[in-house]
């Protein structure tokens, strides 16, 4: 009985908690070796650091945290960008727009100044006119790159399940667009 | 996404008559705040960012540039962030740190509470903290609850007034001697907290299938963030809020 609690035990605590290592999901019972897995794609151009208005309601597919501002609550759609929610007359609350920030997860406000990520970079807005929002500035690599986060890259793993290249130290310019078969260190396995 | 450690989320006020204050810490313009499961938070001049890893600091002092004073390295499992007044708690899946801002683009570690068995924190002129950690398997041992801690004695007295048991806490948020708990899954419980040694289940307001992750209390109005979206409901009765629409799709 004894033995099977702790087989049971030690099994779940393997499983369990392999997605929380540093590197993400690496497969604990094996050593640091090449196998074959998912390489990254990335993005030949910068577009993604565009910041734009969407002069419309967005679908709301993956919702992240919420920010109240003014007469409107904000509320960023994982990896896309914020909505914009006017909430001056509650019952008639609704989405009237979108900036568009790729990569982003969340957001904060200071005098008329939004916050935002745009993936790892930070970005300032001006959005004294929301309707219009106004780039100002960005900080670049904020954030750590790492693929295994569970939170900011969490879109940047593959589809299908495997190991993948999560320690690379490519351009840090450039997005993960697609993944693609190749070898690749055993660092992170996508369950 | 998800979480299946830890889960902190950090509430402190300081008395009953602070925790407007409290709410608004995030900001210094009273007409914007973020929810308890945020990343980010601006005090004064500073924006605090928290990713995985750590803590950085920024200087928002120039309204046309960054500049990045400091980046501390935390570990990993950083999740969320709270300041209040001059200290910043921060929530990770393995403890919680607390930081003195006095210097805000140098804060000073002050302690660190792994998994509240070696609660060590400060809170200057500060009564109560309220902690919601969400365990759950291997990983996380803890029991799902609010923690109430009595921090008026300082970090190195840090008492536990209660633990509230309940089920897949996440975010939660104060309304005078109302505190809403999100449960997930299991819609949103309704605190009475005036009594911080013996809190009370009002009752538990069911979000039908869907998730319920944070609330923002905004005067009479309730934001509730969902995995559908947003709820809005009325707190004019703050123990008996009621739905006005919903923003969702």
């Amino acid at each position: 009985m004894k033995y099977y609690i702790t087989v049971a035990l030690l099994v779940f605590t393997l499983t369990s908690c392999s997605d929380f290592t540093f590197f993400g999901s690496r497969h604990p019972s094996h050593g640091v070796e090449k196998v074959y897995g998912w390489k990254p794609i990335f993005a030949q151009d910068t577009s993604y650091k565009n910041v734009t208005y969407v002069n419309k309601a967005m679908a709301v597919n993956n919702p992240g945290n919420i920010y109240i501002y003014k007469n409107y609550i904000l509320q960023s759609e994982l990896g896309k960008g914020i909505h914009i929610i006017d909430k001056q007359t509650p019952g008639n609350s609704k989405r009237i727009g979108f900036i568009k920030i790729a990569g982003n997860t969340d957001l904060s406000i200071k005098n008329d100044i939004l916050y935002a990520n745009n993936y790892w970079d930070l970005v300032m807005v001006d959005i004294s006119n929301l309707q219009s929002p106004v780039f100002i500035s960005r900080q670049k690599n904020v954030f750590n790159h790492s693929g295994a986060s569970n939170f900011i890259y969490d879109w940047q793993k593959p589809d299908s399940t495997g190991y993948y290249e999560c320690n690379y130290s490519y351009n840090r310019d450039s997005i993960i667009i697609g993944w693609r078969r190749d070898s690749v260190y055993n660092y992170c396995y996508k369950k | 996404m998800q979480r299946t450690i830890f889960f902190w989320i950090i509430l402190v006020f300081a008395g009953w008559s602070c925790e407007k204050e409290a709410a608004m810490a995030d900001s210094g313009n009273s007409s914007s705040q973020g929810g308890s499961l945020a990343r980010f938070a601006i005090s004064g001049n500073a924006l605090y960012l928290v990713d995985d890893y750590g803590l950085k600091v920024m200087d928002i002092t120039n309204p046309n540039s960054f500049e990045q004073k400091k980046s501390i390295n935390l570990g990993w499992g950083i999740e969320t962030i709270f300041p209040y007044k001059n200290r910043l708690f921060i929530g990770s899946q393995t403890g919680m740190y607390v930081y003195d801002i006095t210097q805000p683009f140098d804060p000073k570690e002050l302690g660190q509470a792994h998994h509240m068995r070696s609660c060590d924190p400060v809170v200057a002129n500060d009564t109560i903290a309220f902690i919601t950690l969400r365990g759950g398997n291997a990983c996380g041992p803890a029991t799902d609850g609010v923690y109430v801690y009595d921090v008026k004695e300082g970090f190195l007295n840090l008492k536990m007034l209660q633990l509230f048991k309940l089920g897949t806490p996440y975010g939660l948020g104060l309304n005078g001697n109302i505190l809403y708990v999100c449960r997930g899954f299991s819609g949103l419980e309704i605190l009475n907290v005036s009594d911080p040694d013996n809190i009370r289940s009002v009752k538990n307001l069911a979000l039908k299938s869907k998730t319920v992750k944070d609330v923002i209390v905004d005067g009479n109005l309730l934001i509730v963030y969902t995995n559908k979206g947003i709820s809005l409901y009325d707190i004019t009765r703050a123990d008996a809020p009621e739905l006005i629409t919903n923003i969702e799709a």
